[in-house]
């Protein structure tokens, strides 16, 4: 008898495993499916992406309005319409003279090829003149070519980027819809998913979420207060200088110091070239070398502490792998995101690594 | 005329839940707007009867208040007999410690009928403190006069 009980409890717990291993099994295909989902559709995921960063960016300022009591939908909507006011009205003040800019740097292109040609040239003749040897090797002809076929290759990519210009359109159309319902429905996402997940996963699983949901939030809104503050003093820094078309190079200071380490590099090499051009003398390429540590100065002094929350805090090292792999996946839009997904990846594995027992 | 406009733009839920979290021990002396800012970081969970809403041993990283219903806090013996050591209601919060460290629970929680309960996580706890120093600072004062009150309530016990 005994025996026969044995048995049927070993049936009922062998059963018992089987039906756990096999939710499991069907929890890990419907979580690859989703991947391979999002990664079939990636080209169309930009818009959701980018009206999840003004999304992150807004949340806040309505969450001001909220605490007093008022309406979530009358809260988005006033400052959906605030933002709109103050996006369209620096757009209608500073598009003007971006377009000025950008005309102006475009009829300058062929004066500042030419004389990057005259440039080089007498280099070149130089360094031959007194090292025969880099005649010998070639070396000024192997760079000469190599320039020219990454420069028809850049050409050739040219009608390319202006049909991605009208997907763009279509974006910008995209993007203060979505951003809206995003904003909207951000926090009852979070609510519904709560309770939808049985209890027992409750914890955990919201646990992780609310900490993604605060280091996305903190690392994008201090990343755009950083790239506005950056963006302003170069700006300040290049009309100081009276270097040409200072608000379109601060605009690519400003965006491109959103990449750790290489973005303020990046960043000055427009302003030194356009300042070499227009004035020809090694000076002004360390004042605008100067101009620019000083600005880093200021950020890293004054700016990052306030904004680097405790979330994002990831070692050198795996910073740069994750910007490369970032990089090597979607290209500049991945270097953006590369900072902000290690750090989700580094704290979810952190937490399943304590909870290891709930999930 | 005024009231039209009050009852377009304020958000009538916003009124009913400050004044359940003013009567909180835990959130005494907090201001309106302090009450609104922490609602940001409340969510709600209605749980069914006997519903278990976590397990003794496992790591807490929520707090729990319970907005209506009532809630058991047991402990299992050897002999896998629960032994209940309180039941909460209405206005009761319990997993407090979870606010401080991410300790294993020292207790299980189960409804005894359908519950809704708020939730705080310690996560977006913590954020809120950052932000909001002084209204953190008043929480946690509070959260130690309640741990303190506990602590003298249980020496007593056992020296009696």
């Amino acid at each position: 008898m005994n025996e026969i009980k044995e048995h049927l409890a070993t049936q009922n717990i062998e059963k018992f495993q089987e039906k756990k291993l096999s939710k499991k099994t069907i929890s890990i295909i419907i979580f690859i499916a989703i991947i391979f989902f999002l990664f079939i559709v990636r080209d169309i995921l930009i818009p959701f992406f980018l009206s999840g960063f003004f999304a992150y960016l807004l949340s806040p300022m309505i969450g001001v309005l909220e605490s007093r009591g008022i309406k979530k939908v009358v809260s988005v909507i006033v400052f959906y319409l605030l933002f709109l006011f103050f996006f369209t009205g620096s757009i209608i003040i500073f598009l003007p003279k971006i377009l000025n800019e950008t005309t102006q740097l475009n009829k300058k292109i062929p004066e500042y090829v030419q004389l990057a040609e005259n440039t080089f040239l007498k280099t070149k003749n130089n360094l031959e003149y007194k090292y025969p040897l880099i005649k010998e090797q070639k070396v000024f002809d192997r760079i000469t070519q190599n320039i020219k076929q990454y420069t028809e290759n850049f050409l050739s990519k040219i009608p390319s980027y202006m049909s991605e210009f009208f997907a763009l359109i279509s974006i910008l159309v995209l993007i203060p819809i979505i951003t809206f319902f995003f904003l909207l429905e951000g926090k009852n996402i979070i609510g519904k998913l709560i309770e939808f997940l049985p209890s027992r996963y409750t914890e955990t699983t919201i646990s992780i979420i609310c900490e993604i949901d605060e280091i996305w939030g903190n690392f994008l809104r201090g990343q755009f207060f950083e790239a506005i503050t950056v963006g302003f003093l170069s700006i300040i820094g290049l009309m100081i200088l009276k270097i040409d078309y200072a608000i379109i190079i601060g605009l690519v200071a400003g965006l491109s110091n959103m990449i750790p380490y290489l973005g303020p590099v990046v960043g000055s090499v427009p302003a030194i070239l356009i300042a070499l051009f227009k004035f020809g003398s090694f000076d002004i390429v360390i004042k605008v070398a100067v101009m620019f540590s000083i600005v880093q100065l200021i950020d890293n002094i004054f700016i990052q502490p306030i904004i680097i929350s405790k979330g994002v805090n990831l070692h050198p090292v795996t910073v740069i792998f994750a910007l490369l792999a970032g990089a090597k996946i979607a290209g500049v839009i991945g270097m953006f995101f590369a900072v902000p997904i290690a750090c989700i990846i580094k704290n979810t594995f952190l937490i399943l690594a304590k909870k290891n027992s709930l999930i | 005329m005024m009231k039209f406009f009050k009852n377009i733009l304020m958000d009538k839920e916003f009124e009913e839940k400050v004044n359940f979290l003013k009567s909180i021990s835990l959130f005494k002396d907090l201001s309106r707007n302090s009450l609104g800012k922490l609602l940001q970081i409340i969510y709600t969970k209605t749980y069914k009867p006997k519903e278990l809403i976590f397990e003794e041993g496992k790591p807490g990283v929520a707090l729990f208040i319970i907005r209506t219903g009532e809630v058991s806090i047991f402990k299992k013996g050897t002999l896998g007999v629960e032994k209940n050591i309180t039941t909460l209601t209405e206005g009761n919060f319990f997993g407090e410690m979870s606010l401080i460290e991410e300790l294993p629970r020292s207790a299980s929680a189960k409804t005894n009928k359908e519950s809704i309960l708020f939730l705080i996580y310690k996560v977006k706890f913590d954020w809120f403190i950052e932000k909001n120093p002084r209204e953190g600072l008043k929480i946690i004062y509070n959260l130690a006069a309640i741990l303190s009150s506990r602590l003298r309530e249980t020496s007593d016990i056992a020296h009696k």
